[in-house]
């Protein structure tokens, strides 16, 4: 049989110590504090523990905080109303959200069946490559055509 | 006639009460209603927030993020819990949110973990009380300093209990763990600023000594009327 390296503590210590934390921060009711502040008394190496435990807490010290700028209040407020749903009011519950993705989804699937729709229609009336063909020569372009041709071929007629 | 005007006066609005009427109003439409809830709480945001960053822009971004975020789900709020509890959980959530989108801590080491509460060790008897020559200012950057080196489940229960000042419960139900999961971790996270402090300070560590006042700290309480306020400690 092997002897523990420390002997056990006192069971009013070994309670004792348990309750420390909760009591130096006012945790531990009146029926449990009472006898603990009596054993702090007698016990000086439970009540060297204790003041351990306050001494880690004076180091912990809060930081400053920063000023609240002025008109924070009424920013905030106004940011909060400008991003709400129209009538002002705050966003409902994410239960309805599924419900809205899927009408959204379906808007825009609308949406482009209705531009592929027109674009096919408008492509209808027109002319295709094949059918691009040039007018033939109204007869007054003609006559002016075989009058200019009789001149150039005149005596009088020469280019300078 | 003393006892009948007295049986009939019309009892004070208590700070709960007004909170459920201002949020009845934000929901109605009213904006200075909701101006109002944000200059009740505003300050309080401010503080808390400062436990995790010490940018005043990140501060400031982190409490309007915070306000915008409740005001969005203020139709899901239930008068039942307290709205200053409520707020806080937005609060701390949205700057540990904030704080992972910009890569740095808060560190985490198993989120889901737990620890059982231990003695405390002989062998380590904690610190000495801090140097009455160190001014305020320079213990609260000693204070940020380690704070930066704690995990995340250890900074939250801290700032909570040592900065807020709220009570078990009330760090219970802001974070939604049990008593006996706040009291284990707040007993880990003072093991840990401990450590912590004698790795930053240990000149100031090795050389100081002397006494702490007796008994237990006071606390400061939230305002409201949910269940911890004036409740005693029950494990």
């Amino acid at each position: 049989m092997t002897r523990p390296e420390r002997p056990e503590l006192p069971l009013a210590c070994a309670r004792a110590r348990a309750l420390l934390n909760r009591y130096g921060d006012g945790e531990l009711e009146e029926s449990l504090a009472a006898p603990l502040r009596g054993h702090l008394l007698e016990c000086p190496d439970c009540r060297a523990m204790f003041a351990a435990e306050r001494n880690l807490r004076r180091w912990i010290v809060r930081p400053e905080a920063p000023a609240v700028p002025a008109g924070f209040a009424e920013r905030v407020a106004a940011l909060a109303f400008a991003g709400a749903v129209p009538g002002a009011r705050p966003q409902p519950a994410p239960s309805n959200e599924p419900a809205l993705r899927l009408v959204l989804w379906l808007t825009a699937a609308a949406a482009a069946a209705l531009l592929l729709l027109a674009l096919a229609l408008g492509s209808l009336g027109r002319p295709g490559g094949e059918e691009l063909v040039a007018e033939p020569l109204p007869e007054v372009l003609q006559q002016l055509d075989q009058i200019e041709r009789e001149f150039q071929a005149s005596p009088a007629w020469s280019p300078r | 006639m003393g006892l009948f005007a007295m049986s009939h006066a019309p009892e004070e609005p208590t700070a709960a009460d007004e909170d459920v009427r201002l949020v009845s109003a934000t929901l109605a439409g009213d904006q200075a209603a909701f101006a109002e809830l944000v200059r009740r709480y505003q300050e309080r945001l401010f503080g808390l927030v400062r436990g995790y960053t010490r940018s005043t822009a990140e501060i400031e971004d982190v409490v309007q993020e915070t306000f915008l975020k409740a005001y969005s789900k203020l139709a899901s709020y239930r008068a039942e819990s307290s709205f200053s509890t409520w707020l806080c959980r937005i609060a701390v959530n949205t700057a540990l949110d904030q704080l992972k989108r910009r890569g740095r801590s808060p560190l985490v080491e198993n989120p889901g973990a737990d620890w059982n509460l231990e003695e405390p060790s002989e062998a380590t008897p904690g610190p000495p009380p801090p140097d009455a020559r160190l001014e305020r200012a320079e213990l609260q950057q000693i204070t940020e300093a380690v704070l930066e080196t704690l995990p995340e489940p250890f900074r939250s229960v801290l700032v909570l209990r040592e900065f807020e000042e709220l009570s078990y419960l009330e760090i219970a139900e802001l974070l939604d763990i049990s008593i006996g999961t706040v009291e284990s971790r707040l007993f880990r996270a003072r093991a840990r600023f401990k450590e912590a402090l004698a790795e930053i300070q240990p000149e100031l560590f090795r050389d100081l000594s002397g006494p702490a006042p007796d008994g237990p700290r006071k606390r400061r309480r939230l305002g409201g009327s949910g269940p911890a306020a004036g409740r005693p400690f029950q494990d």
